[in-house]
């Protein structure tokens, strides 16, 4: 049989493109790791050394984040263990060691643990991955941008811990279209589990009819997940993205910017805080405008998102010690600021908005926290418990 | 097909656009932002980890076996900054081992009033000081002769404080002929194994012949036993130092050959070990420890930058391992990195 010239070169490309994937996806070791741990000699196989340097180092990197919590003045030990996490991080060769799968997840699992614990006033504030967070009142918990991360066929999270995530929450959020912040897995897993969604204009119009689709070209204001939630119209390039500004009716105002970086916005951005008393801002940490975002909100505290998205290339993995070294350059506005890593939680607190905790009846049962009323017991979100 | 033409023009101009964007200056620098910057990145990343490694060094100092959760990830943070070889020869490494090395220097004015002080330097090189004695064991600046890692004022000036240079093999991540004349120049004794620089100084004096010799420094009060090992066919002397009512040290070089392994056997019947240094990647690691029998181990040769690739590096993290393995024997041991010291008492 012959081919034609095209056909030829077809076939010569699909060859190359063949042989570097096969090139590219091959193990880490020819051998299991396992067959290293008689002598640990590594010699003739760095990308075996490579892949057992990961494995013993994000162990140690998960403990230490666990031993040294987010804090206003960081000790010398948390600015190790966010540094040691950004070199790993930033390993192009990251998504072929089990262990960095591993590290994620139990992260994600730190995230459940301080979901699992009661927040009596204020506002905890979980980092789950990227721009993902997840935010817990007394009455409420809120998911913003919650994405797994990795790809579809190998997400980052785990499906059982995904499912978890979800069972904890009462809402989620999507600020705008790009899978850094949207994704759809996720947003099923809240409309089966009859969770509410506030989705941006024209994202998966199919999804029936549960989901609020939400954002316009003027602030929105809707009572939702037991918040007043005010959708500001941003943009990121020519795309919109909604700014949420998630009023938590008396313990604390959070303003999650998702991916806004529009020029056009700058002027209406400017004037947040004169309408917004905002106690939280979550916004990007690379973004070259900060000092103007941080000016237009004034928030109370400031916590940078986006760190170390897994899915860019190393140069724009923006580092743990990068967002560190900014916010010292954002001294001048005196707003604190707290740098938290994947999977680790903050209680904020602010006792001259949080008024409404005091007069709740609070009782811990098996761990929960629940309210009392006239006899009857409910959960923080207002659902009579038999 | 001229479609297909057009593919390496397309390629080409993707790749003269990465160049172009990776040369361009950054206008976000002083934001820390390296969007197509990747080097200058890497750069200031390792920057970043050099000073929060050295920053941790100093508050969690060399411990006895497995460090705390702290000093273990700081370890481990720079065997990656040093297994990537990125960060290889650039000037974040370069202040940092300076860094290091420059504390030695000054601690060395600190006295010894008892036991011994153990320092380790780059490599394998280590300097033992006692209250009457300051040995150097396969002191080296590492790098090149052009670009040594560490500065002529820190090396030497560290080589000015001691009294003899002891020198396993003539391989030259452990013997540096400059090292060597900086310490005849000053007319303290280099002792070498067979054939390595004979004739250069008086000062500087080779092993006649490679065979079990016993070395005396009655100024010093201590004597150097020498024991005849090998790497492969090179003479690697392993030298013994016993600071006399004080404690014995052994050196082990680059201690690599079966064929020793009878008498090694046998060297804890006639010297009382105190601290062993061996190779950490020496073969049979448990015999050697059998044969030494010491009180205590700090090992040697730990991220060796020169022409090993990076899965010889020998990790810290390896040592831990390796350690880990061994614990059955029952010998206490202390990792220790670049510019650490650790008093050993009796």
């Amino acid at each position: 049989m012959k081919h034609s010239a095209t056909t030829q070169l077809r076939g010569l490309l699909l060859g190359v493109i063949g042989m570097l994937a096969l090139i590219t996806t091959r193990p880490a070791a020819a051998q299991p790791l396992s067959a290293f741990e008689e002598d640990y000699i590594f010699w003739g196989y760095p990308a075996a050394y490579l892949a057992y340097q990961s494995k013993v180092a994000f162990p140690l990197i998960d403990q230490m984040l666990v031993a040294n919590p987010p804090a206003f003045s960081t000790t010398p030990s948390r600015q190790l263990a966010l540094v040691a996490l950004d070199q790993f991080l930033h390993d192009p060769d990251y998504s072929r060691k089990d262990d960095f799968y591993s590290f994620a997840n139990a992260r994600f699992c730190q995230a459940l643990k301080a979901l699992d614990q009661p927040v009596l006033s204020g506002v905890k504030v979980v980092k789950v991955y990227n721009n993902g967070f997840v935010l817990k009142t007394l009455k409420t918990t809120v998911a913003v941008d919650l994405i797994p991360g990795g790809t579809n066929y190998k997400p980052f999270m785990t499906d059982s811990v995904l499912f978890e995530l979800v069972r904890r929450c009462d809402a989620l959020l999507v600020t705008n279209t790009d899978t850094r912040h949207a994704n759809r897995t996720v947003v099923e897993a809240f409309l089966n589990a009859g969770k509410q969604v506030y989705l941006p204009q024209g994202l998966w119009t199919n999804l029936g009819d549960d989901v609020h689709y939400v954002g316009a070209d003027t602030v929105q204001t809707i009572d939702a997940a037991a918040m007043t939630l005010h959708v500001l119209p941003g943009h990121y390039g020519k795309n919109r993205n909604n700014i949420y500004i998630m009023d938590f009716q008396g313990r604390g105002i959070v303003a999650h910017t998702g991916a806004q970086d529009s020029d056009a916005d700058r002027a209406w951005l400017s004037n947040v805080h004169s309408r917004y008393n905002i106690d939280i801002l979550l916004t990007k940490s690379s973004n070259i405008n900060l000092a103007d975002m941080l000016t237009g909100f004034a928030p109370r505290l400031l916590i940078p998102a986006h760190e170390n998205e897994m899915e860019s290339t190393v140069d724009k993995r923006d580092a743990y010690w990068a967002v560190s070294q900014r916010m010292t350059d954002l001294t001048e506005y005196n707003i604190p600021s707290l740098i938290m890593a994947w999977g680790e939680a903050y209680d904020y607190a602010d006792t001259r908005s949080d008024n409404i905790s005091s007069s709740a009846n609070k009782v811990i049962m098996s761990g929960q926290l629940y309210i009392e009323r006239k006899g009857n017991i409910y959960t923080p979100a207002g659902i009579k418990v038999k | 097909m001229r479609k297909y033409l057009l593919l390496p023009l397309v390629l080409f101009s993707i790749a003269a656009y990465a160049i172009a964007q990776t040369t361009d200056e950054n206008p976000y620098a002083d934001q820390y932002i390296y969007w197509n910057h990747l080097s200058d990145y890497k750069l200031a990343q390792a920057s970043a980890a050099y000073n929060a490694i050295d920053t941790m060094l100093q508050l969690y100092r060399p411990e006895r076996n497995l460090p705390q959760l702290p000093r273990h990830l700081t370890l481990v943070s720079l065997d990656q900054l040093l297994h990537d070889t990125d960060n290889d020869a650039t000037q974040p490494f370069y202040t940092f081992i300076n860094q290091r090395m420059l504390r030695v220097l000054q601690d060395l004015d600190r006295p010894v009033t008892k036991g011994l002080r153990i320092y380790k330097l780059y490599n394998d090189g280590f300097i033992i000081k006692s209250a009457k004695a300051t040995v150097a064991i396969d002191l080296i600046p590492g790098g090149s002769d052009a670009k040594p890692f560490i500065q002529d004022s820190i090396i030497y000036g560290i080589a000015g404080k001691c009294d003899a240079l002891f020198i396993s093999h003539w391989h030259p991540d452990h013997a540096n002929l400059n090292m060597a004349k900086s310490f005849a120049a000053r007319g303290k004794r280099v002792i070498a194994p067979k054939d390595l620089w004979v004739g250069v100084d008086p000062m500087i004096q080779p092993l006649a012949e490679h065979v079990e010799t016993d070395i005396e420094f009655p100024e010093l009060d201590l004597t150097l036993h020498v024991l005849p090992g090998h790497q492969d066919n090179v003479y690697n002397n392993i030298n013994v130092v016993e600071f006399h009512g004080v404690g014995t040290v052994a050196q082990t070089g680059d201690q690599w050959y079966c064929c020793d392994m009878d008498w090694i056997d046998h060297v804890h019947e006639r010297y009382d070990i105190d601290v062993l240094m061996p190779n950490c990647w020496i073969h049979d690691f448990e015999r050697h420890l059998l044969g030494f029998n010491p009180k205590l181990i700090i090992t040697g040769h730990e991220n060796e930058l020169g022409e090993h690739s990076i899965d010889h590096r020998e990790a810290y993290w390896i040592t831990l391992k390796k350690m880990d393995v061994l614990a059955h024997l029952n010998i206490p041991y202390v990792l220790m990195t670049w510019g650490e010291w650790y008093d050993y008492n009796r």
